[in-house]
């Protein structure tokens, strides 16, 4: 107790305040603005934290990705940009509620479950950190196969429109991601002698092409065809968010649960969380056919799972000094520089410095509620300049960003064959989230799979010769198959009906 | 443009076999009992297959075109809209390591603006102030080295 | 029409202002400083670290900017393609010395301007804390009795640790293909998979082995160098465990492209020797645990040249190599 209070004495310094505020506006800027993402918000403080004091340091960076996760929401809803991978999951989504005319709604869903799920995944930190890290440090690649499996299965949940169409989109997200030289056999694919496909296609260029670039194309030539978004004022973010709360408890609290999970595991992060609890909030929905018009459960169980996996990646970085995701990989170095290093020891050595570190993580996620709102006050004028302005600039906007990433012009061609190849898919009913999501797994599924056969000499039984493997192994099968049971009851139900009404 | 969906499934169907075909080549790797080819040649089957599947249905649901094109691909003015868009993108990455940021960015948005309409006397002022906040977003605060081309001297 | 007065008036202005930069004033603008690895890592912190030291004696931004993948293909291409002008450099790493023996770039170490050796981490060998291998000569001898029952990992195939591993195995007349690689996408996750019990050894560097040793999840079997490690001292070196002076590890340096003019190249130089020399770096490095190095322009140079012939030799041997 007496380490707690020691611990707010050390919060409640200006410094610590300053550097707080500072950062959570630094992080906004930064997960609003497409092709930068929380980890480069993170890696661009780091000189800045060389010259601070060890807790104003990391408050920074707990601080700047809290609000870059959250942030990357708003151009997701407003211009179809996915500010962050985190937030591609549900990109559709939100843009569809706006143009439904529901930005208000979306942006304070977002703005609040954000919170929820940080906080939710800040509770799981203090709590329960050494246990879980025991947890998560059993997973290896035979689990990670199962973890990736169910997640690719949920690209048949998001899609709209004819499964056929989802397999064959996610067929090409998976392929897209096998070009390179970066697989188990270190043998280049695909790469037609060029040094730049080495590396293989970067997620980031190849998101923003096929989002936002085929959006732009698509009102480039629609534009005398009225694209109306409704007048919407967007004041009032936070009214009908404890409406919503009581409506999908269940989608909050199952998003920041799985959120949490799989963001303290080592080898998945934010990203993967948002889209396997898009999915499962589809599959688990009274209403699914609603989704992908603009329904604001799926946004509510993903946008929390994104910032619950942030809290919870520093589980195994705090205890292990395990990277939990690639932004607590930069935290870890920092951590080791400022004489706090990671491991177990760090909850007995220096324990008023750990609760400090707790407290900012609370803090961040309150935060996040009036910052984020005047960040949204902010960025809703974006609807009120005209499309003709406001294409080309978004255009402009997307070519930055996806060079941002990696710095390269080869990613803005990237970005252009993408945004073409989803302008041609959508033309034809194919959804393109399922290729998005190939790409985001594809890379993890091989890798995963091949070591696993290496590891077993060849013996694919090994994948369920585990206790957690075997778990996760039999769930994924009853997922997959759990529809097909369904279909064949009650293909045999109406056979029966069928029946009855001919003999009577 | 749509595509018949019979069109789509051969297509389909060519690039799986393609891929399977280009998959052969790759040779296995020593001491790993799974190649590099396996991957690529599921992926390449599923798309065979994806693409058979859709054949037959295109086939039944039958189609009046193979090829479908938009209405917009009548009109002219869409039509050189729509290679405005792709051609700002081309003439972006050609240009931006010669001309540098400031023109190549001034130049792309003035012309889609100019292009898509917007009043004359609001073109030169908004590409330049869009031009520039981005330019200071970006390279000031956020370290992104954007080129500067011909206007190096001037780095700042 | 505005708007074509408009970029007529500045282009005019800027031809009627603009000043000559030449060598004398470098650096009048800001330097791109290249990491050929992602936000994050080992060679992401200490080139981030170098680059704010280089600023400062520099006295205009030195911006780093990750150029990652093909296992540091496009980043080394960045920097040896880029303009000799003194405002592109970078981190060159040992794969520099690896990947054009595997046939994936023609770049070599004589494809840049070296400007010095900052860093060198030896491989160690880690294994589970209840592991039944008290030292490295029972690894061996068990390798030796059950070949491919065994498996290491700790990078992708071919990669430095892989290599090593290899090399060590070649010079105590073991065959190479007598412990199976797993490969990983870092040493990190290769250490956890060794934590999860997926494999048996991971080779990598004491850095990065550091919190899950610290942890007590790991265990560091030995040091494959001439003088013990600075964060384990008590683990053995290669001569006090089986007599072998063989070694072999990760390097990082800075580098620039080819043919940079003189002046520039003595002022980056001496840049990069002051940065090392710092104080800060020292501190950083030892709070990291990251071993120091020092070798000047000439020495950088002959010394890239011999670790690709020793690397070279092993990938060679081990099948590696093209």
């Amino acid at each position: 107790m007496q380490h707690v209070l020691e611990a707010f004495r050390l919060v409640c310094d200006p410094l610590v305040l300053g550097v707080v505020l500072g950062s959570a506006l630094f992080g906004l800027f930064v997960g609003a603005m497409p092709g930068l993402t929380a980890t480069m918000a993170v890696a661009l403080l780091v000189p800045v934290t060389f010259n601070l004091p060890p807790l104003p340091a990391i408050a920074a960076m707990v601080t700047a990705t809290a609000m870059a996760i959250f942030a990357g929401d708003i151009p997701g809803a407003l211009l179809r940009i996915p500010g962050t991978p985190a937030s591609a999951a549900y990109c559709d989504e939100a843009y569809a509620m706006t143009r439904n005319g529901e930005a208000e709604t979306m942006l304070g869903a977002g703005l609040v479950f954000s919170a929820i799920g940080g906080l939710f995944g800040t509770v799981v930190l203090v709590t329960t950190a050494p246990a879980l890290a025991e947890v998560a440090l059993k997973f290896s690649s035979f689990e990670y196969f199962w973890l990736v499996t169910l997640g690719l299965t949920c690209a048949v949940f998001i899609a709209p429109g004819r499964p056929l169409k989802g397999l064959a989109s996610l067929l090409i997200g998976l392929l897209i991601a096998t070009v390179g030289f970066e697989n188990p056999a270190a043998y280049p694919r695909f790469t037609f002698g060029s040094d730049e496909l080495m590396s293989g296609f970067q997620l980031t260029p190849v998101m923003i092409g096929m989002f936002a670039v085929s959006e732009v194309i698509r009102y480039a030539v629609t534009r005398d065809v009225p694209l109306e978004v409704p007048k919407q004022g967007i004041g009032r973010i936070f009214r009908g968010q404890g409406a919503l709360l009581r409506k999908y408890p269940l989608a909050a609290l199952r998003g920041s649960a799985l959120g949490t999970v799989v963001g303290a595991l080592p080898g998945a992060g934010a990203d993967i969380a948002a889209w396997i609890s898009y999915g499962l909030s589809k599959r688990f929905s009274k209403t699914p056919e609603k989704y992908g018009t603009g329904h604001v459960e799926g946004v509510i169980e993903a946008g929390s799972a994104n910032n619950s996996a942030l809290s919870a990646a520093w589980i195994p970085a705090l205890v292990f000094g395990v990277p939990g995701d690639s932004i607590t990989a930069i935290v870890i170095g920092v951590l080791y520089l400022k004489g706090m290093n990671p491991g177990p020891t760090i909850f007995i050595e220096n324990p008023q410095n750990i609760y400090a570190v707790f407290i900012i993580f609370f803090l961040a996620n309150l935060l996040m509620l009036p910052l984020g709102w005047m960040a949204i006050k902010a960025a809703k004028n974006v609807l009120r300049v005209p499309r003709n302005v406001l294409m080309p600039v978004i255009l402009l906007f997307c070519v930055v960003g996806a060079f941002a990433i990696n710095n390269s012009i080869f990613d803005v061609g990237v970005m252009l064959a993408f945004g073409l190849l989803a302008w041609f898919m959508e033309a034809n009913r194919f959804p393109i989230a399922p290729t998005i999501l190939g790409l985001v797994l594809g890379g993890m599924l091989e890798q995963n799979f091949v070591t696993s056969m290496i590891k077993a000499d060849g013996a694919p039984g090994a994948f369920f010769g585990r206790p957690i493997a075997g778990t996760l192994g039999v769930a994924t099968l009853l997922v997959w198959l759990s529809p097909l049971a369904l279909r064949w009851r009650r293909g045999r139900r109406a056979a029966r009906a069928d029946k009855v009404a001919r003999v009577s | 443009m749509r595509l018949n969906d019979t069109l789509s499934g051969w297509l389909m169907l060519i690039l799986g076999l393609t891929i399977v075909a280009c998959a052969l080549t790759f040779p296995p790797m020593p001491g790993q009992n799974i190649g590099p080819a396996l991957f690529p040649q599921i992926i390449g089957g599923g798309l065979a297959f994806c693409g058979v599947a859709l054949v037959r249905s295109g086939r039944r649901a039958g189609g009046p075109a193979w090829v479908e094109m938009d209405d917009w691909v009548g009109r002219p003015r869409m039509v050189f809209n729509f290679a405005l868009v792709v051609g700002a993108l081309v003439f972006y990455a050609l240009a931006v390591d010669t001309l540098g940021f400031f023109i190549t960015g001034f130049v792309f948005l003035a012309g889609l603006f100019f292009s898509f309409g917007v009043r004359r006397r609001w073109i030169a002022p908004v590409a330049a102030a869009v031009t520039l906040a981005l330019h200071f977003g970006f390279y000031t605060l956020l370290r992104v080295p954007l080129p500067w081309g011909w206007l190096e001297r001037f780095a700042w | 029409m505005m708007c074509r007065s408009f970029a007529a008036m500045l282009l005019s202005w800027f031809a009627l202002i603009a000043p000559v930069a030449g060598a004398a004033d470098y650096p009048v603008r800001p330097i791109t400083f290249v990491v050929p690895w992602g936000a994050g890592g080992g060679t992401d912190s200490v080139g981030r670290i170098f680059a704010l030291l280089l600023e400062r004696d520099l006295g205009k931004p030195v911006n780093v900017v990750n150029r990652t993948g093909g296992s540091g293909v496009v980043g080394h291409s960045a920097i040896a393609g880029a303009r000799p002008d003194g405002y592109t450099i970078g981190v060159l790493t040992v794969e520099i010395a690896m990947m054009h023996h595997q046939g994936l770039t023609r770049l070599s170490g004589a494809s840049f301007t070296p400007l010095g050796l900052i860093n060198f981490d030896p491989t160690a060998i880690q294994v589970r804390p209840d592991s039944p291998y008290a030292g490295l000569g029972e690894l061996l001898n068990a390798i030796r009795a059950h070949p491919g029952k065994l498996k290491a990992s700790g990078t992708a195939q071919g990669g430095i640790w892989h290599v090593s591993l290899c090399g060590l195995l070649h010079e105590q007349r073991i065959p190479p293909g007598a412990v199976v690689w797993v490969p990983s996408n870092s040493n990190a996750a290769g250490l956890l998979d060794l934590v999860a019990g997926g494999v048996d050894l991971v080779p990598g560097s004491h850095p990065e082995g550091r919190s899950l040793i610290d942890a007590g999840k790991v265990k560091s079997l030995v040091i494959l160098d001439e003088k013990p490690s600075r964060l384990y001292p008590n683990v053995p070196t290669g001569v006090q465990a089986i007599g072998t002076r063989w070694t072999m590890g990760a390097w990082r340096g800075i580098g620039a492209p080819r043919n940079l003019p003189k002046a520039i190249e003595a002022r980056l130089q001496a840049a990069v020797r002051k940065a090392y020399e710092s104080k800060e770096y020292e501190d950083f490095m030892h709070q990291r645990g990251f071993g120091l190095r020092w070798a000047g322009p000439d020495e950088f140079a002959a010394y890239m040249a011999k670790a690709d012939e020793q690397l070279g030799s092993v990938m060679k041997a081990v099948g590696l190599a093209k």
